[in-house]
């Protein structure tokens, strides 16, 4: 069975768990849609070229730039932006050491990187090094940083959930530490 | 406007059939500068292929051995499956494609039909002699990936045609081979020159080996009897490798006299050709040196 | 340190993606504004047709420059800007046609429309072209198209080259850097008749911008509102824009807000980059290396018209002047005008372009004496207690520490025995904490602080934070001087009709300037608080610990407060205070002491090359820095790190392409910033020793962190590959002709 979408016929969004219906052009990139329709403002454009990857959310679980994504392409999926994510007790141990580091000036591209790394490390072989966290954030360009303060932060975090699960089976993170 | 998402191959090849369809799967390159772009497209149809589960599978050919890689498989499904360890050429040409979150989406049917130059999993497909499949409401054929390429943005692929699938040749799986690609930054870039080179080496001999180069022509190409200079070569260990510099020299050497890359804001002519010459050398050093690595995936 | 505080910020906001930039914003009504631009260089306006672009149903206003006010105006004291090109067109991307409408579609549409005729005229786009008899004019109210020239001498610099043991120089090139604000450009402008204009513009200098944008239409300076939205990355990029012009123009003549964002391809075509310079050098050095002249000309491209690219030109012939003893010194700059897109200034400011070439030339003395780079470097520095030969009272410089810390961090002994292809630079660099030169009129900061109804502590600035601190580091000083809890410092500005005049953050300026502003305010308000409650409490109140204590009972911040508005009517206790520092104007002789602190800072880059592919990897990276006491060590690490990564990018990768006035390389793709990999472990030091001016002992740190980077990468690579790289970026390819014997002769 096909599912056809013809224009102005809605495709259905599940955006950080809420659906929705969208009426428009099927083509229209999913950042906008995110943005101007449903208001979630904290993903940002930097580029409409997919090389930034300010506009970086989870599809079905997987960091993609949604100024390449065609709003059609996430109907029925699981859509989460950096204002579902935030909500996540994950999210705000990355959050402290990404503040402790410095890991954000202007903050620009900051939701983007958080949306990735966390993706990363909540992935089954989370970044171990700073080259892997630099290879994570390939698609992922800050300006003011210079970068080292986010790999250290990404790292703080492996290092705690290291800490908490290495001691005692028992202890639970929600990072995985495999 | 319509956007058509099928879940099955004949749906979509006989809407492929309607002219004003515009085939899409991850949009990674489509989609670029959409809000600019978007006018050239008009008030086209659009279909989706990426979820045909015909188009997902990577799998292996039960009376030929082959590795048959759907259309619509991401990069990033190359470089961790674990068929794919078998051409790890093509799985290194995939870490490079953009970065974690294009790798995500772009898929290698759309890395071939868009015809870059600079396209990297076309590379090692190419070294591999692998072929596609293209179907249509008048049926299948299949054809070298070497001749699927025709020229920046050109296919072969005629209006309703898809391309459903790359086969790999079996002789290549698991045999020494590499991808190398040049470019300028840690970040996404695009490949000045790339190239790949498979190998097979029996007994410390080559016993065949084909070479293909990225970015430098209007399509990734290979000199057949340029490669055919390389078999016999005695490789018995790393360290004799020394004794066939002069042949693996003069192989690279020719692929640069053959390149005509353009100059353009990334790099010149000139600069691509010399890179030609070192990346091929580098790359048929690296697979003629890989023997151990690779042997390990056959096991 | 027991002086440093742990200031909490911003980021929390920015992390959870809750920060509100210009692009998030809206206004009901809001209009889509756009701009018809030149697709040509250098043209004449035949003729302009917007029939049938105004008939198109949503289109609100079009405007032609017949439609607007057509003084010339302008930021700087060259007025070159218009709103909209009448006659001529002068670069690619002029602004021709403005175009506001109801939604994006209709907006395209219509900027599809409008028809412009134009006759092509000869561009000029090389300075030195620019300089030549006969060269096309771009603007006819400066026929020599040499808005400035910069003319110094001092010492007799023949005879120091005359008795020179060596002399080496050549010339050398820096390249278009785009300053990558990962924000594209946005503005918000809305016009109503009482209150006037009101821009909501991602500015760091708000208060020049309400100046200008007055003068554009003719208004007061008080019927014209800045409201500054966070900021998403400048680095020079957000100073005064025409596009803030454009968007209040189309909101006073459809008498609507218009909203105008800029998408990344639009905010690089109109890129206002650094400027580029073409730098002729030779430096004169006796047989102990010690340097006896220098000698420089410059050439550099403005573009069409005048940004901030004088002052980049005055830093460059000026500024390494007051980092080594040069014995005699000559600086020739010509400014020149061409049909590019304006350029302007970037972190670093015309100081790190020159030090690239400056900190080159002394590695090949060097090389020619036989003299270890850190040594001739230590035979050279200036030092405190100096005054510099172009007059900067050098009150505090650890630059010798930092020398020696960096070479000493770094393993500079190694660079005697790298492996083949490795290479170790050391370079330094000097800036200001606030550049005197900036306004012709004024210089200084102003902070007000009040006690809130709640206790805490609100300071009002008119400086700007972009992210690199500045609002925590004002609020530990305020914290410091009260001896309060950092967290009960709020600190405001951003809003030119609400916080007090500030000549923005730039030159490096927040730090010292608002700091001492704020320091200042922050005393006067703990004195007045004081008194008012010992008229309350008695003659024996102390404040201790956030409360004020006295005959044994304590009274918290809020109790004072609710007291003082019970006996003032309501208002709230409040203080204004000024910093003037106490510095010279540089006039035309360039002489005087402009900024009260000097920061400085020795960095060392290691480099491996890959000898067939040119390929350059930073692999180590050791930065040293004098900014006198650090008061927020997480930011002042951030900026540095920052500024090592711009360098990085500017000395290996990062120009903006152009020819025949197009810019070639539209994208991020092609425009290539550093990524995360390839910026190598930078360790940053300190060398803390407090200036008498700053506030606290500190300086600034922002700018100097990038003006040793491309100098000291470059040093890096020529040491690694023994060829030495004159012409940035040392791209791969540049690398490979180098190594190749194929530079370019020019």
């Amino acid at each position: 069975m096909s599912s056809m979408s013809e224009q102005n016929r809605s495709i259905s969004l599940r955006v950080n768990g809420v659906s929705s219906a969208y009426e428009g052009a099927p083509t229209r990139p999913l950042v906008d849609v995110l943005r101007d329709v449903l208001g979630l403002t904290g993903t940002k454009v930097g580029c409409r070229t997919g090389e930034c990857g300010a506009c970086t959310v989870l599809l079905d679980g997987q960091p993609v730039v949604s100024c390449l994504l065609p709003v059609a392409a996430a109907a029925d999926r699981d859509v989460e932006t950096v204002e579902g994510l935030r909500a996540k007790s994950h999210f705000a141990q990355l959050a402290a050491a990404m503040e402790a580091a410095g890991g954000s000036q202007c903050g620009y591209c900051t939701p983007g990187i958080m949306v990735t790394l966390s993706a990363a490390l909540s992935a089954d072989a989370p970044p171990q090094t700073a080259a892997d966290v630099a290879g994570v954030l390939k698609n992922n360009l800050c300006r003011c940083t210079g970068y080292q303060s986010i790999l250290a932060a990404a790292l703080e975090v492996v290092r705690q959930s290291t800490d908490a699960t290495a001691p005692q089976a028992g202890g639970e993170t929600e990072w995985a530490t495999k | 406007m319509a956007w058509y998402q099928p879940n099955r191959l004949e749906e979509a090849v006989k809407q492929a059939a309607d002219a004003r369809t515009v085939v899409v799967c991850g949009g990674t390159d489509l989609f670029v500068n959409w809000a600019r772009r978007q006018g050239t497209y008009g008030e086209a149809d659009w279909m989706s292929v990426e979820r045909i589960p015909e188009l997902q599978t990577i799998s292996l050919d039960d009376t030929t051995g082959d590795l048959v890689i759907g259309a619509a498989v991401t990069a990033h499904q190359i470089a961790s499956h674990g068929l794919c360890a078998a051409v790890p050429a093509l799985q290194q040409a995939a870490r490079v494609v953009g970065g974690w979150q294009i790798q995500n989406r772009a898929s290698i049917g759309g890395n071939l039909v868009n015809a870059s130059p600079a396209a990297d999993m076309a590379v090692p497909l190419v070294a591999y002699d692998a072929v596609v499949a293209l179907q249509s409401l008048g049926g299948r054929r299949r054809m070298p990936v070497r001749t699927f390429l025709r020229g920046p943005r050109q296919t072969a692929l005629e209006p309703g045609e898809l391309l459903t699938e790359v086969r790999i040749p079996a002789r290549v799986l698991g045999r020494p081979q590499q991808f190398l690609r040049l470019d300028q930054r840690g970040g996404t870039d695009i490949s000045l020159v790339s190239a790949a080179a498979v190998a097979q080496v029996d007994e410390g001999r080559v016993s065949f080996a084909q070479v293909a180069v990225g970015a430098a022509n209007p399509v990734p190409f290979s000199l057949p009897e340029v490669d055919a200079s390389l078999q016999g070569l005695a490789v018995a260990d790393g360290a004799a490798l020394r004794d066939v510099d002069g042949v693996v020299a003069s192989v690279a050497r020719r692929y640069a006299e053959a390149a005509q890359p353009i100059s353009d804001v990334r790099a010149s002519a000139a600069y691509r050709t010399a890179m030609v010459d070192v990346l091929v050398r580098r790359a048929i050093a690296g697979t003629l040196t890989f023997r151990a690595i690779a042997q390990e995936v056959e096991e | 340190m027991g002086n440093e505080v742990t200031v909490r910020s911003d980021v929390a906001s920015k992390l959870r993606g809750e920060t509100r930039y210009v692009a998030d914003i809206h206004l009901p009504g809001e209009l889509y504004g756009g701009v018809v631009r030149s697709p040509h260089a250098h043209a004449r306006i035949v003729k302009v047709d917007v029939e049938k672009a105004r008939a198109i149903p949503g289109v609100q206003a079009v405007l032609t420059a017949d439609d607007v006010p057509g003084g010339a105006y302008g930021p700087t004291q060259f007025k070159d800007w218009n709103i909209l090109a009448k006659d001529r067109v002068l670069f690619v991307g002029d602004e021709v046609v403005a175009v506001a409408a109801t939604s994006e579609a209709a907006l395209r549409a219509a900027l599809a429309a409008v028809e412009v005729t134009y006759e092509l005229l000869p561009a000029v786009l090389q300075p030195e072209e620019a300089l030549a008899p006969g060269a096309p004019v771009v603007h006819d109210e400066q026929p020599d198209n040499r808005p400035m020239h910069v003319q110094l001498e001092r010492g007799d610099v023949d005879a120091a080259f005359a008795k020179a043991h060596i002399i080496r120089g050549g010339r050398y090139t820096t390249n278009r850097i785009y300053q990558g604000h990962l924000e594209p450009i946005g503005v918000l402008a809305n016009w109503s008749e009482e209150e006037g204009l009101t821009i909501w513009a991602p500015s760091h200098i708000p208060y020049r911008a309400r100046e200008t944008y007055a003068a554009a239409f003719g208004l007061p300076e008080d019927k014209v509102r800045i409201v500054v939205p966070p900021i998403g990355g400048s680095f020079g990029a957000k100073y005064v824009l025409k596009a803030h012009v454009i968007a209040a123009a189309l909101a006073m003549a459809a008498k609507q807000p218009v909203r105008m964002v800029f998408d990344r391809y639009e905010d690089m075509l109109t890129a206002h980059p650094r400027v580029p310079l073409t730098i002729d050098i030779r430096i004169a050095a006796d047989a102990e290396g010690r340097f006896l002249g220098k000698d420089v000309v410059v050439w550099g491209d403005a573009g069409a018209r005048v940004y901030w690219s004088p002052n980049v030109m005055a830093t460059a012939c000026t500024r390494p002047d007051s980092l080594y003893h040069f014995g005699a010194v000559r600086a020739e700059g010509h400014l020149c005008y061409t049909n590019h897109s304006p350029t302007t200034c970037m972190r670093g400011f015309g100081n790190a372009e020159m030090l690239f070439a400056v900190e080159s030339v002394i590695d090949e003395i060097a090389d020619g004496l036989g003299i270890d780079p850190v040594e001739i470097r230590l035979r050279n520095i200036v030092r405190r207690g100096e005054v510099t030969i172009h007059g900067y009272q050098l009150d505090s410089c650890e630059l010798e520490a930092c020398l020696r810390q960096a070479a000493e961090l770094s393993g500079w002994a190694r660079r005697q025995a790298l492996p083949p292809n490795r290479g170790l630079g050391v370079a330094l660099g000097n800036h200001v904490s606030g550049y005197r030169g900036i306004d012709s009129r004024f210089e200084g900061s102003t902070a007000v602080a009040r006690l809130r109804d709640d206790g805490r502590v609100e300071i009002e600035t008119g400086e700007i934070d972009l992210g690199q601190g500045m609002s925590a580091t004002y609020a530990a000083i305020a914290a410091r001087v009260l001896e309060i809890s950092v967290d009960s410092v709020i600190v405001k500005s951003g809003d030119t009709a609400r916080y007090p005049f500030g000549i923005g953050t730039l030159a490096s300026r927040s730090t010292v300037m608002g700091g001492n502003a704020v320091k200042l305010a922050a005393e006067q308000l703990r004195q007045q608080l004081t008194v008012f409650a010992q008229g309350e409490y008695g003659a024996d109140v102390e404040l201790i610990g956030g409360v004020v204590q006295s005959g044994g009972a304590a009274h918290s911040l809020a109790e004072v407060a609710a007291r003082y508005r019970s006996r003032y009517a309501g208002d709230t206790l409040e203080v204004r205070a000024s910093y003037r520092p106490e510095t010279d104007f540089p006039g035309k002789d360039f002489y005087g002491n402009p900024s009260p602190a000097y920061p400085f800072a020795a960095h060392v880059a290691e480099v491996e090359v890959d000898p067939e592919t040119g390929r350059v990897r930073v692999v180590g990276y050791w930065a040293v820095h004098d900014a006198g006491v650090v008061l927020n060590r997480t930011a002042a690490i951030g900026q540095v790190v920052g500024g090592v990564a711009q360098g990085i990018g500017w000395a290996t990768m990062e120009d903006l392409v152009v020819a025949e006035g197009q810019v070639k390389n539209l994208s991020l793709l092609d425009y290539r910033m550093p990524g995360a990999s390839d910026i190598p472990p930078v360790s940053v030091s300190f060398v803390e020793v407090p200036d008498p001016h700053g506030p606290f002992g500190a300086k600034s740190v922002g700018e100097v962190a990038i003006d040793p980077a491309p100098a000291a990468v470059a040093n890096a690579i020529a040491n690694a590959i023994g060829a030495r790289g004159r012409h940035l970026p040392l791209s791969p390819e540049r690398v490979w002709r180098l190594l190749h014997a194929e530079e370019e002769q020019r």
